[in-house]
C-alpha cells in the first residue's frame, strides 16, 4: 500500500526520522501543526499541496508566525530522504501511520482532544480496535504483586465482558492489564511512550497483534527511547480512548499516573475509579485521588458498564472546588490562545462540532508543577540504562545536560545508592528503582 | 528555472571542452529533474552520457541551496573519468563503503558540514539496517537529488534482480514528490520498463538506442571445457586490447584464469569475495583488479557478473563469454562493455555443456526452501530474538541457507523479519510464499534460456537479434557479425595440442584440503574438545582430487561412487598428485582411511589399493563407534560437530609416523578434522588427509 501525499507532508512537518544533529531545525510541536492547518486552510491550501506546488512557501513569509518560519517548514519538507528511510524501515517491522484525516482515527480523540488530538499515530495492528469501548487501567510500574494479581484479573474481566483494555504497554500494571486481557481472548489498546517498534516486535505481544486483537499505538519516533516528557504527554490519549478509567495504585503527587488521572479529573474526560488499596500505608495516592474528585472503586465490580454510567465528573475548579483542602496546581498554559477552529478541510465536519472552548484553551505538553529535576533525571536515568548502562559521555548526550550538572547529581545517586557504577569503561545504571514513571 | 544554454556552460566545463554539446536526451533529462523536480528512467547505452546528467543536475541543484545528490550504485567507487569531470565541475563526491568504515564518522560531519556535493553508496549499504541507521538517516534529511545506478535490477523481470534493489524499491515508494530521483540503466527491455513504472508510478521514461556499431559478434558452441580452454589460448592474444572473460560461476574464474596464466596470458580471476593476501579485503583486491583492467596491464580479466556493473573502460576491445549467461538482456549488457570509444572490438559467445546444468542451478535456487522458510519463522516465533548462531542451533540449515531466507524475507514490505541489532526478531506480519510469484519468475526465466539458445544457433544478424529481444526502437543488420560476413570473426579452430593440455591441466585441478580449527561450541562432549583445537591435534593441508561431478576427475568419482567401486585410474591419478604435484613432506610412512557403516568396503578397498601403489602398509587404524546420522544431513557448523562427537575410535598400536588420511568425498571437512585428531591423541605422526572430491558449495 501506497503512503498518501497528506500523510507524507503530515510526517515531512511533524515527525523525527532521527536523532536530530546540532542546529537543525525541529519538526512542529501539535500545536504548531495546529497553527499551520488553520493557516493553511484559510488560505485554500492543503498540507501535500505544499510538497506539489512550485514556490508553495513563498507566501508563508507574509503570516509572520514566530516560530514557524518559511525556512523551517522548507528544511522540513526537505527531509523526503530521511522519510523514506525511516518509513521502509517502519513500515517492514509492520508498522502504520495514522493522520487525522484517515477514516479510522479515532473519534473520541478528535472530540475530546480537538486541536490538540496528534496530527499521527505510529501504530501496529488492528486499527479498528481504536474506535472501541475500552476501560483504561493505570498504575505503576513497579506495583506491588496484589496489586498485580488484581490488575490481571480486571483486565480479564474487561475481556469477558467486551471491553478493551487501555493501557500504555509498560512494564507492571500496563502489561498486567493488557495481558490480562489478551490472555483470555479480549482485546487491548497500548498507547506506548517509547520503543513502540520495538514492542511491537515482542514475544509477548506477537500473538495478540496477529491475531487482530490488540493496537499500539505511539505518537512518537517509534524507535525513541525513554523520556518522561513523552511518558507525560502520551497520558491522555490512554484516558481519552477510553469510557472509564481505573487506577490501580498512584503515589501521591507526583509520578505519571498521579499526574495523569489529576488531568482527567481536571479535563473531565471519563469516570476515574480508584482501587481502595487493601493495605492502608501502600498507594497513598489512591485516596489523595478520591479526594481529589475520584471515586472509590466497588471491591465487587460485575458489570463493567455501570463504571460508565456515572454522571461525568465536572471539570475540576467548578461547584467542586470547596472539595479541595489543597487546590491543586493549576495547568500552566504555555501556548497562545488557540484558534477553536483548527482542522484540515477533509476533517472538518467531525472536528468543527467537537471541539469546545475548554479543549482548546489548555497546554499540550503540560506538568502539573514544576517537578524536582533531580527527581527527573533519575526517572530519565532509569530508562535509558534500562537496558544497557551507559558511560558519562553518552548520559550527556543524551540527557543533554553539561558534564558538571551530571557528576553532580550522578554523585549524589551513587551517594543514595540509586544508581550503579560499573567499571572498564565507567558506565552508570539505575539500581532497583523506585521512581514511578507515568 | 536553468536553462538549457547554462546547463551546456557546466557541460562544457565538465568536458573541458568548448565544443561540446548535449548528446540528444541529455537536457531534456537534466531540465526534468532540477526544473520540475521529476522523477525519471533513463534507458541509453554505456557511455552515453548518464553521468554527465547526474553531476550537471547536481551542480544546479548545490547552487540552488538543494542539499547533495545521493548515487546508489554497484560500482565501488566513481571511474576515474566522472571524477574528473565532477571535480571540473566543482563537485565534491565521495564513496561510503566497506572499505573506508574507519573513515565513517569523518565523512558523516563533512556532509552534516555541507561540504559533500555526491555520496556513492551500493545497494548492499542501503539493505543494511545497521548502515542505515548510524551513518544513512542522520543525512539522509539533506538529500537533494536521488540516482539509482543500473536501475533494471529494481524489475522483478529484471535478468538479475537483486534482493538490495527490492529494498531500494520500497524506500522509492515511499519518496515524497518533491525529491528529484534518476534511475538509469543501459539494458531494460519493454517489458522491464514496464515493471519499473508499475512499481515506481509516477516517473517518466527515456530511452536511446542501444546498437554498437564497432562491435563485431559471433557465436560458437564447444561442449568440453577443454576444447573452450585451448580456443581461448589460441585466440585471446589475437583479440584486440584487452578485455573480459566471463565466466558463471567463481571456480570456474579462478580456473579458467589460471590455464591463461599457465599458458603465458597475464588474467586474473575477479568476484565476489575474491581476495589476495597483499589487499586487506576483497573490494580493495577488487579495486585493484579493476584498474589494472582500465590500465591495460591485464590481456584479460577472468570474471563473474561481479564485474560489470557500472564498469566503464571505452577502449575495452572484447567481452568473450567461456559460458552462456542466463538472458539476452544480461548478454547485452556483458557484452555491451565492448568498444565504446574504439573503432574495433570483439564479442564472442561460447557455450558448453554444462550452462544448461549451471543455469537451472541458478534458476532452482533463486529462491529458498519453503521448508526452511517456515522453520526460520517457527524459530524466531517462539523467541524474543535470535543471534545468527542461536538460529544455527535452533534449525538444521547451513549458514548460508539461513542467510538467503533472512535476505529475502527481509527485502519484504512488511516483512516477517527484522533485524535489531545484532538479533533477528520476528514482526506480527502474516507471511504467506507467493507461489504464484516463484512460479511466474521461474518460467519466465526459463523462457530467457530459451532466447540464449535461440541466439546462439540464430541466422540472422546477431546484432539485430539482441536489438529485437531488447525492444531497441530500430534494429539493423550491422554487417560486421559472424552472420552478416558469413565468415567467423575469430577463427573457430585450435590446436589438438593445446586441447590435449587443457584436458590435462583439467585433470590435475586438485585443490588443498584444509581442516577445521575453531570447534562449535559445545558440541563435542565426549571428545571433551572445546575453543581451537590444540596445534598438535591438527591435521596438515591435504589435497582434494576433484570437484565432484566436474570436467576433470569428478564425474569418474560421481560415476565410480554410483557403482561402488574406485577404478584403477583414480589410484594411478592420486598417486601421481601425491608423488608428483603434492609431495608432503615429511612423506606419510602409512596408509588409513575414513570408515563407513553404509559402505562398509568402498574407500578401505580404495585407500588399500592405493597404498599398494605407494608402496605403503594400508592399517584400517579407524573405526564406527557408533552409528550416527549421515553426515552430508548436517547443514551447519554446530550439527557437523555434534553429528561427529563419539562416532569413531582409534585402535592401540597403531604406527608413529607420519599417515595419509584417505577419503571419497568432502564437504565441511569435519569428518577429516575429527578423525585426524583422534589419530594424532592415538600416537600417529603428522596427519596428511587426502579426498577423490569435494562437494562443498563454500567458495
Amino acid at each position: 500500500m501506497n503512503i498518501s501525499t497528506q500523510a507524507q507532508a503530515v510526517l515531512l512537518l511533524n515527525a523525527w526520522f532521527s536523532k536530530p544533529e546540532k542546529g537543525e531545525p525541529k519538526p512542529l510541536t501539535p500545536a504548531e501543526w495546529g497553527r499551520l492547518a488553520l493557516w493553511l486552510r484559510d488560505n485554500k491550501r492543503s498540507p501535500e499541496g505544499l510538497l506539489a506546488e512550485q514556490d508553495a512557501l513563498a507566501d508563508l513569509d507574509r503570516w509572520q508566525d514566530r516560530s514557524i518560519t518559511a525556512e523551517r517548514v522548507a528544511w522540513l519538507l526537505g527531509r523526503s530522504g530521511g522519510l523514506g528511510l525511516a518509513l521502509e524501515r517502519w513500515e517492514r517491522a509492520g508498522l502504520w501511520v495514522m493522520i487525522r484525516s484517515d477514516a479510522d482515527y479515532p473519534p473520541r480523540l478528535k472530540k475530546r482532544l480537538g486541536v490538540q488530538a496528534p496530527p499521527l499515530f505510529f501504530g501496529c495492528g488492528s486499527r479498528g480496535l481504536l474506535a472501541g469501548s475500552g476501560l483504561a487501567v493505570v498504575g505503576s510500574r513497579d506495583a506491588n504483586p496484589d496489586d498485580l494479581a488484581f490488575t490481571e484479573h480486571l483486565g480479564a474481566i474487561a475481556a469477558q465482558q467486551g471491553f478493551s483494555v487501555v493501557s500504555g504497554g509498560a512494564r507492571g500494571v500496563d502489561e498486567a492489564a493488557m495481558l490480562g486481557a489478551l490472555e483470555r481472548s479480549g482485546t487491548a489498546v497500548g498507547v506506548v511512550a517509547d520503543q513502540l517498534l520495538r514492542a511491537a516486535t515482542s514475544s509477548k505481544y506477537r500473538k495478540a497483534l496477529m491475531a487482530g486483537n490488540l493496537v499500539l499505538i505511539s505518537p512518537f519516533n517509534p524507535e525513541a527511547r525513554f523520556e518522561v516528557g513523552n511518558a507525560m504527554a502520551r497520558n491522555k490519549y490512554i484516558y481519552c480512548l477510553s469510557d472509564a478509567a481505573v487506577v490501580v495504585a498512584s503515589s501521591q503527587g507526583k509520578g505519571g499516573t498521579w499526574s495523569g488521572a489529576i488531568e482527567n479529573l481536571k479535563r473531565g474526560w471519563v469516570p476515574l475509579w480508584v482501587r481502595k488499596p487493601a493495605d492502608a500505608r501502600a498507594g497513598s495516592g489512591n485516596a489523595a485521588l478520591v479526594k481529589q474528585g475520584g471515586r472509590w472503586l466497588p471491591p465487587e465490580v460485575t458489570a463493567l458498564g455501570e463504571l460508565l454510567d456515572v454522571d461525568r465528573p465536572k471539570p475540576v475548579g467548578g461547584e467542586q472546588g470547596g472539595l479541595f483542602d489543597n487546590p491543586p496546581n493549576r495547568v500552566k498554559s504555555t501556548e497562545i490562545h488557540e484558534p477553536s477552529n483548527i482542522v484540515l478541510a477533509s476533517d472538518m465536519s467531525e472536528a468543527e462540532s467537537a471541539i469546545t472552548p475548554e479543549s482548546a484553551t489548555s497546554a499540550v505538553h503540560s506538568i502539573d508543577k514544576v517537578p524536582d529535576l533531580y527527581a527527573v533525571f533519575l526517572l530519565n536515568l532509569a530508562g535509558i540504562t534500562r537496558d544497557e548502562p551507559m558511560g558519562p559521555d553518552e548520559l550527556m548526550q543524551h540527557l543533554e545536560i553539561c558534564k558538571t550538572q551530571l557528576n553532580e547529581w550522578l554523585k549524589r545517586a551513587l551517594a543514595e545508592g540509586a544508581v550503579k557504577k560499573l567499571k572498564n569503561p565507567v558506565r552508570y545504571r539505575v539500581v532497583a528503582t523506585k521512581a514511578e514513571t507515568r | 528555472m536553468t536553462d538549457r544554454s547554462k546547463a551546456e556552460g557546466l557541460l562544457q566545463r565538465a568536458l573541458n571542452s568548448p565544443e561540446a554539446r548535449f548528446r540528444e536526451g541529455q537536457w531534456e533529462a537534466i531540465d526534468a529533474l532540477v526544473n520540475q523536480r521529476r522523477k525519471l528512467l533513463v534507458v541509453e547505452r554505456t557511455g552515453w552520457g548518464k553521468s554527465s546528467v547526474y553531476f550537471i543536475a547536481t551542480r544546479i541543484l548545490r547552487d540552488q541551496g538543494r542539499g547533495p545528490t545521493l548515487i546508489v550504485s554497484p560500482l565501488l567507487a566513481l571511474m576515474r573519468n566522472q571524477i574528473i569531470a565532477a571535480e571540473r565541475l566543482g563537485i565534491r563526491a565521495l564513496s561510503i563503503n566497506s572499505t573506508n568504515r574507519d573513515d565513517w564518522p569523518r565523512l558523516n560531519q563533512e556532509i552534516l558540514a555541507d561540504q559533500v556535493d555526491a555520496l556513492l553508496i551500493s545497494p548492499e549499504r542501503l539493505a543494511n539496517d545497521d548502515f542505515v541507521q548510524n551513518v544513512l538517516l542522520p543525512v539522509a534529511n539533506r538529500i537533494g537529488m536521488l540516482v539509482v545506478d543500473e536501475a533494471h535490477c529494481i524489475s522483478d523481470w529484471g535478468h538479475d534482480f537483486r534482493p538490495d534493489y527490492q529494498r531500494l524499491v520500497n524506500v522509492l515508494k515511499r519518496l515524497p514528490a518533491n525529491l528529484p530521483v534518476l534511475g538509469t540503466t543501459a539494458t531494460a527491455n519493454n517489458r522491464v520498463v514496464d515493471d519499473v513504472l508499475g512499481q515506481l508510478g509516477d516517473i517518466g521514461v527515456q530511452r536511446g538506442p542501444l546498437a554498437r556499431e564497432t562491435l563485431a559478434l559471433q557465436t560458437l558452441r564447444l561442449p568440453d571445457q577443454s576444447a573452450r580452454l585451448a580456443w581461448l589460448a589460441e585466440h585471446l592474444p589475437e583479440l584486440p586490447g584487452t578485455g573480459i572473460v566471463y565466466t558463471l560461476t567463481k571456480r570456474d574464474a579462478e580456473q579458467v584464469a589460471e590455464w591463461l596464466r599457465h599458458k603465458g596470458i597475464v588474467a586474473q580471476a575477479y568476484y565476489s569475495g575474491v581476495e589476495h593476501p597483499d589487499f586487506p579485503d576483497s573490494n580493495a583486491y577488487r579495486e585493484f583488479l579493476e584498474d589494472q583492467l582500465l590500465g591495460n596491464q591485464l590481456k584479460a580479466l577472468v570474471a563473474t557478473t561481479a564485474l560489470g556493473m557500472g564498469y566503464d573502460k571505452p577502449d575495452l576491445g572484447f567481452v568473450v563469454h567461456y559460458q552462456a549467461p542466463g538472458s539476452i538482456v544480461s548478454y547485452y549488457q556483458q557484452v555491451g562493455r565492448a568498444g565504446r570509444a574504439i573503432d574495433h572490438a570483439v564479442g564472442v559467445l561460447l557455450s558448453g555443456r554444462e550452462d544448461d546444468d549451471i543455469q537451472e542451478y541458478f534458476r532452482t535456487s533463486a529462491f529458498p526452501d519453503e521448508s526452511h522458510v517456515h522453520a526460520i519463522l517457527r524459530a524466531l516465533g517462539e523467541s524474543d530474538g535470535l543471534a545468527m548462531r542461536d538460529l544455527e542451533e535452533a534449525v538444521n540449515l547451513r549458514q548460508g541457507q539461513i542467510e538467503k531466507v533472512l535476505k529475502l524475507l527481509s527485502v519484504e514490505n512488511p516483512s516477517p523479519v527484522f533485524k535489531q541489532g545484532s538479533k533477528w526478531v520476528r514482526t506480527p506480519v502474516t507471511y504467506r510464499i507467493d507461489h504464484a510469484r516463484v512460479a511466474r519468475l521461474t518460467a519466465q526465466r526459463e523462457l530467457e534460456w530459451e532466447e540464449v539458445q535461440t541466439y546462439l544457433d540464430t541466422r540472422q544478424c546477431l546484432m539485430e537479434y539482441l536489438g529485437h529481444s531488447l525492444d531497441d526502437p530500430d534494429p539493423r543488420g550491422c554487417g560486421r557479425c559472424s552472420v552478416c560476413r558469413g565468415s567467423p570473426v575469430v577463427n573457430e579452430s585450435f590446436t589438438r595440442e593445446l586441447a590435449a593440455g587443457a584436458a590435462r591441466f583439467l585433470r590435475h585441478a586438485e585443490q588443498p584440503l584444509e581442516c577445521k580449527r575453531q570447534v562449535a561450541k559445545g558440541a563435542f562432549s565426549r571428545y571433551g574438545w572445546r575453543g581451537n583445537l590444540a596445534a598438535g591435534l591438527r591435521s596438515e593441508t591435504g589435497r582434494i582430487l576433484s570437484r565432484w561431478g566436474d570436467a576433470g576427475w569428478g564425474r569418474v568419482v560421481a560415476e565410480d561412487k554410483h557403482a561402488g567401486r574406485f577404478r584403477d585410474e583414480l589410484v594411478s591419478a592420486a598417486a601421481e598428485m601425491l608423488r608428483e604435484r603434492w609431495r608432503p613432506e615429511p612423506c606419510p610412512e602409512w596408509v588409513t582411511c575414513i570408515p563407513s557403516l553404509r559402505h562398509p568396503s568402498l574407500v578401505p578397498d580404495f585407500a588399500e589399493r592405493l597404498a599398494g601403489r605407494l608402496g605403503l602398509p594400508y592399517v584400517p587404524a579407524i573405526q564406527k563407534a557408533q552409528d550416527n546420522e549421515p553426515q552430508e544431513m548436517q547443514q551447519n557448523r554446530f550439527h557437523q560437530c555434534r553429528n561427529l562427537d563419539g562416532a569413531f575410535s582409534v585402535m592401540p598400536g597403531i604406527p608413529s609416523g607420519p599417515v595419509l588420511l584417505v577419503d571419497d568425498i568432502v564437504d565441511s571437512g569435519w569428518t577429516m578434522t575429527v578423525a585426524a585428531a583422534l589419530l594424532r591423541e592415538a600416537g600417529a605422526g603428522l596427519v596428511w588427509p587426502m579426498a577423490l572430491a569435494t562437494t562443498s558449495t563454500g567458495n
